[in-house]
């Protein structure tokens, strides 16, 4: 049976979009909380649904809304919140469990009505197994791609929520930009992804230059990103870090654990070059080649250029 | 100071045995803690260097009560190590966990700081400290890449999605940190010969007076995703032309 009233959240406009469509297809009312500026809840009450906002000025720090946007949403009662996966989110989410008692699914790998509630599959061990749950309500964060975005038919609504938002024990001292480029690893057709084996920061050069001959993006395994620093930390893909699926992967000197798989299966193909012919990767691509990547990626660029 | 770091005891999950029917059995898998909890046990060992006591605190099976893993949290900078032992908890949900760690927490008394990793090496659902926090009625803040002690708390930088917050933060509180935050220690054989001389406290649910947590959600069973089928043609070096012309043809028909 269909639930009867879902809340969605997200700290942008941006993935209102998705969750107001996953929403809508599981409640029979969907409300969107919106946290910031009359503007972004125009901007959300163009996709169809009820806005709820707390206006709240630039300066403040987002996180002393949560008491605000908890009783709020608490005293909605609704069997289905949806939250747009972000850090800040995580905490909020743990939160409104708590006062709700309501249980969270983190980044849930499906989510569909059931009879008693609603059903979720949970990925353990970075994708090495999976499990489904039943509850009730659910408190599900829901990272990109899992709904197909809702498009914008206008005729929602704004209402403002009446609360003060006041400063709690936690003082925000400052703030700034994380100097990160920004990349949208998941809208590319071509990711070239690379892992230790790839051997040196000359090496990952080579290797973005031909994803950019591509016209691709550049991705690594996470020891890349946060053992070895090679590259920014918004390139890694698997548990925790960025989940693609386009035309080609393209994994250069990866070893195929599978809490990196678990970032690429969607991929329409994989194609690997490793020098270890047992290298478990090889169990998982369409296309492979067991080489050394220093000898092979002169050659690459000058084959796929 | 007087600080609680939390850690989780695992199945390392590379021994699993996969069954047709995709079921996993773990009971075959080694026990290990967490590796993101290492990273707590260590933020915590590094405020305590100073004349600080810290704890490191579990909840789980009789998985928790295992020797040789007791003894390695122990020679990682703690001052002792108390574990929530119950049958029932092995399996426990971040809720369930965060209400008995909570539990324990009080119990242990007048704890300033509690530390907890940016998720379990399991579920990875980033939420027992959050919850901990709000069981306790505790500031808290996720994300931490930097902890300095100042005269009233901490100052602590966040490192979020696309901005870098410094806060101030009153103690008593609970921290998640994340695993840039340090490189957690290799214990040296002085700390390895130490651990063994330092206390390990077992409580179980009703020395906490917790009720057995009811689980929030029902659980199917734990089974191995569905692997996609795919073509599998690896070449060896000396067959690099068909691999490139089989690669060009993918990349020129499908990708551009």
């Amino acid at each position: 049976m269909k639930a009867k009233r879902a809340v969605v959240y997200g700290e942008s406009v941006g993935g209102y979009a998705e969750l107001c469509a996953g929403a809508s297809a599981l409640a029979e009312e969907v409300i969107a909380m919106v946290v910031g500026s009359a503007d972004q809840a125009s901007a959300v009450a163009e996709l169809g649904v009820a806005v709820r906002l707390l206006e709240i000025s630039e300066d403040v720090w987002l996180d002393d809304c949560w008491p605000a946007l908890i009783e709020e949403i608490t005293a909605l009662q609704p069997e289905l919140v949806l939250l747009r996966a972000g850090k800040r989110v995580r905490a909020l989410a743990g939160r409104l469990s708590v006062a709700t008692g309501v249980p969270v699914a983190s980044d849930v790998a499906s989510l569909a009505e059931a009879e008693a509630g609603f059903e979720f599959g949970l990925v353990r061990y970075g994708g090495a197994t999976e499990q489904a749950s039943v509850a009730p309500s659910v408190i599900a964060i829901v990272g990109p791609g899992l709904f197909a975005p809702a498009a914008p038919v206008g005729g929602g609504s704004v209402t403002t929520i009446d609360a003060a938002v006041a400063s709690g024990p936690i003082r925000l001292l400052s703030r700034a930009p994380l100097a990160e480029e920004s990349v949208d690893l998941g809208v590319a057709e071509v990711v070239v992804g690379v892992g230790r084996g790839i051997g040196s920061v000359e090496n990952v050069a080579r290797a973005a230059e031909l994803a950019r001959k591509l016209g691709g993006e550049l991705a690594c395994s996470r020891p890349i990103a946060e053992g070895l620093g090679w590259l920014p930390k918004n390139r890694y893909l698997g548990v925790s870090g960025a989940v693609i699926s386009p035309k080609v992967y393209l994994a250069l000197g990866i070893s195929g654990q599978v809490q990196h798989l678990v970032g690429v299966n969607g991929s329409k193909a994989i194609v690997a070059i490793n020098k270890d012919k047992n290298a478990p990767i090889f169990g998982h691509c369409d296309l492979g080649l067991v080489a050394d990547l220093e000898a092979m990626l002169p050659e690459l660029l000058d084959k796929l250029a | 100071m007087k600080i609680v770091a939390c850690f989780k005891v695992v199945r390392d999950e590379r021994d699993l045995v996969v069954a047709p029917d995709r079921t996993v059995t773990l009971d075959a898998c080694g026990l290990r803690v967490g590796d993101y909890d290492l990273n707590a046990i260590e933020a915590g060992a590094q405020l305590a260097a100073d004349g600080g006591e810290l704890v490191a605190l579990t909840v789980g099976g009789e998985e928790v009560r295992d020797s040789k893993l007791r003894k390695g949290v122990l020679s990682r900078g703690v001052s002792g190590l108390t574990a929530v032992v119950d049958p029932s908890l092995t399996t426990a949900d971040a809720g369930a966990t965060a209400e008995v760690l909570a539990a324990a927490v009080g119990r242990l008394d007048g704890v300033d700081l509690v530390v907890c990793g940016e998720g379990s090496a399991d579920r990875y659902a980033q939420q027992v400290g959050a919850q901990v926090a709000a069981r306790l009625g505790l500031p808290y803040l996720n994300e931490i890449s930097k902890i300095e002690v100042s005269a009233d708390g901490l100052v602590v930088e966040r490192t979020l999605d696309g901005v870098v917050e410094t806060l101030a933060v009153p103690l008593p509180a609970v921290l998640s940190v994340t695993s840039g935050l340090n490189s957690p220690r290799i214990p040296t054989m002085k700390d390895i010969l130490g651990a063994g001389k330092k206390p390990a406290t077992d409580w179980s649910l009703a020395d906490l007076g917790v009720a057995l947590p009811v689980p929030a959600a029902a659980a199917g069973p734990e089974r191995a995703p569905e692997s996609r089928q795919r073509a599998g043609a690896v070449y060896e070096a000396a067959q690099q032309q068909e691999f490139f012309d089989a690669l060009r043809r993918l990349i020129g028909k499908d990708a551009k």
